[in-house]
């Protein structure tokens, strides 16, 4: 029961200190803001969509796609797109080959296991 | 004769080639931020089973010493630990790498840990036993004044943040006091959430999550799509070199305190960096530290590399390791027909070749970190469109590996951004991660000297080194604030 006024009370902590970065917002333009909403709001659409989707798409898959998806969302330039999905199918390869190892045939039963799609 | 049967077996065509490739992979691995020396283990231990004895133990003390070296290239270049243990280095590597200076602290890097590695080495084959001796007569009221002093030195870390810094190691501390209690077995702050009770908050998924995803989503707020200079230079690299030669006293300073961190089990290298990071910016007080001090970045990494070599001495010599990762060594050196115990240096070949392979593997990670210096360098000049969304990748899978748990990720999730928001009041992150290490070092050895006072009527914090510690906390603890007010009074005047 202790956890909850707990939490609240850490919760109310940090709130007071982003406060006035928040209220700044209101008198300030958006170049000045100190937090900028839209991009901070775009960072944590960016990880729950990739946290979202792993599970439905499987891990390489959901990898690949962010890879190529969120830079393009954040501003990066079309004209890169084969180095990014070069890049995309690097890193997702290099985890299915360090997670397979993990996966139960090599390690013990159970380690590092993934749900494959 | 017990030595040159070693470098015999190390010699050997295949051994060398295990040494080598142990080293590359370990540092490749290592440069994933989550995946450290524990996870490289695990990973291939298993591979090895079939392997000569000789051959295994190389190749996995070269992948177990290179990884914390691979995590120490991520902090200074994309400014996220791959490790815990290489938080400290990022508060002077990154500052390197945006002033264009990657390479150097990467040389530098390399030849501090292998200087800090090598002499724990040393004190591993030469008083181990005398070492181990003195460090099991610290008892549960030394562990816990340890810790409290550890907590006193948040406020050193923090310089005029302290009051803030002491918060946020509150925080930190009462983080580490999620899940079943260590004493009692009851649960506590989970919540009714079984994966909470289970687990707990883990210390890995608290680092990921609050360097590498709190970073990736400040990157991303800020917006900031620019590519940083980098100087690739080879002369870069080489004044890395040279600058590890110019400071031997405080390489083999940090080295101490990595080697006194890593014979005493439950300290560990998440805490000897750190610790080597505050005595050399406490020895230097005018140096420039937090703005690109090469001291900054060789203390740390000579301190892990020094740990990290230290903690195999409780765990050979006893039986008693300090860390997963001296464990897992621990569980390979019995796998392959060693035999843990103070007999342990009894004149096997395959043992002298164990540590003739550590000592060699220093050399072979700091050779193959500087020769490749200049392109791990460019890490630094990948744009934040592509490095932002990469770290979030790699953070979230770092999280899932701890425990193959979904819920690490969302953890991790939680605290990305509690760590978004520390990152933004331009607050350090240092104090909330030494709360979440010391918190169950200081909680369950103070129940436990509670517990021996109850028994023997007698109060095991009145002996000598607790009492000690105690008054040095205070001191520590009070000296951010009387600097505060002499500045004040200054000011005032």
């Amino acid at each position: 029961m202790i956890g909850y006024p707990v939490a609240a009370l850490a919760l109310a902590s940090l709130t007071i200190q982003v406060l006035p970065l928040l209220s700044r917002l209101r008198i300030a333009d958006a170049a000045a803001a100190p937090i900028r909403l839209p991009r901070l709001g775009l960072a944590l659409l960016l990880a729950l969509l990739y946290f979202a989707l792993w599970i439905p798409l499987g891990f390489q898959l959901d990898t690949v796609l962010f890879l190529i998806v969120a830079p393009l969302m954040l501003g990066q330039r079309p004209r890169f797109i084969g180095r990014l999905i070069a890049i995309a199918i690097a890193i997702a390869l290099l985890f299915v080959f360090l997670f397979h190892l993990g996966s139960g045939a090599i390690l013990p039963s159970g380690f590092l296991h993934l749900e494959w799609p | 004769m017990f030595w040159l049967s070693g470098l015999h077996l190390v010699a050997e065509p295949i051994n060398l080639l295990a040494l080598i490739i142990g080293s590359a992979v370990g540092l490749f691995l290592g440069t994933l931020p989550g995946l450290g020396p524990g996870f490289a283990l695990t990973l291939f231990l298993p591979l090895t089973f079939d392997f000569p004895a000789a051959t295994a133990l190389i190749f996995l003390v070269a992948l177990y010493t290179a990884a914390v070296y691979g995590g120490a290239i991520t902090a200074v270049v994309v400014n996220v630990p791959g490790h815990p243990g290489n938080i400290a280095t990022m508060f002077d590597g990154h500052p390197m790498a945006r002033q264009g200076r990657a390479g150097q602290a990467i040389a530098a890097i390399g030849v501090a840990g292998c200087i800090g590695g090598m002499l724990s080495l040393l004190v591993l084959i030469f008083v181990s036993p005398a070492v181990v001796d003195i460090a099991l007569r610290i008892g549960p009221a030394d562990y816990f004044t340890l810790a409290v002093f550890g907590l006193a030195l948040v406020a050193a870390t923090t310089g005029r943040h302290a009051l803030q810094g002491l918060i946020l190691g509150g925080l930190g501390f009462l983080t580490s006091t999620v899940g079943e209690d260590q004493i009692t077995g009851s649960f506590r702050f989970t919540f009714g959430s079984s994966y909470l009770g289970d687990q707990g908050v883990s210390f890995a998924v608290i680092v990921v999550g609050l360097f590498a995803l709190g970073s990736a989503f400040l990157m991303i707020e800020e917006g900031t799509l620019e590519v940083r200079p980098v100087d690739t230079r080879i002369s870069g690299v080489w004044s890395g070199v040279v600058a590890a030669f110019r400071h031997p006293v405080e390489i083999v300073r940090a080295s101490i305190v990595g080697i006194f961190m890593g014979v005493v089990p439950g300290l560990g290298i998440a805490l000897s960096n750190i610790a080597a990071y505050i005595v050399e910016s406490r020895m230097n007080p005018r140096g420039n530290f937090g703005q690109g001090n090469i001291v900054g970045v060789m203390a740390p990494e000579a301190a892990d590399n020094a740990t990290l070599i230290a903690e195999l001495i409780p765990a050979f010599t006893l039986g008693i390791p300090g860390a997963i990762s001296s464990a897992l060594m621990l569980d390979a050196a019995t796998v392959h027909g060693l035999q843990p115990g103070p007999t342990f240096f009894n004149g096997n070949p395959v043992i002298a070749a164990f540590f003739v392979a550590a000592f060699f593997s220093q050399i072979a990670f700091a050779a193959i970190g500087i020769l490749t210096a200049r392109f791990l360098a460019r890490g630094a000049e990948v744009p934040t469109a592509i490095l932002a969304p990469a770290i979030i990748v790699m953070g979230c899978i770092g999280a899932y590996a701890v425990h193959g748990s979904i819920g690490d990720i969302i953890l991790a999730l939680i605290f990305g951004l509690v760590g978004y928001v520390i990152l933004k009041l331009k607050l350090p992150l240092a104090p909330i991660v030494l709360g979440a290490i010391l918190g169950p070092l200081a909680e369950g050895n103070y129940r436990r000297a509670l517990i021996i006072e109850h028994a023997t009527r007698h109060s095991p914090f009145l002996a000598p080194l607790p009492l000690t510690l105690l008054v040095l906390s205070v001191a520590v603890f009070a000296i951010p604030f009387w600097e505060q007010i002499r500045t004040a009074a200054r000011e005032r005047a």
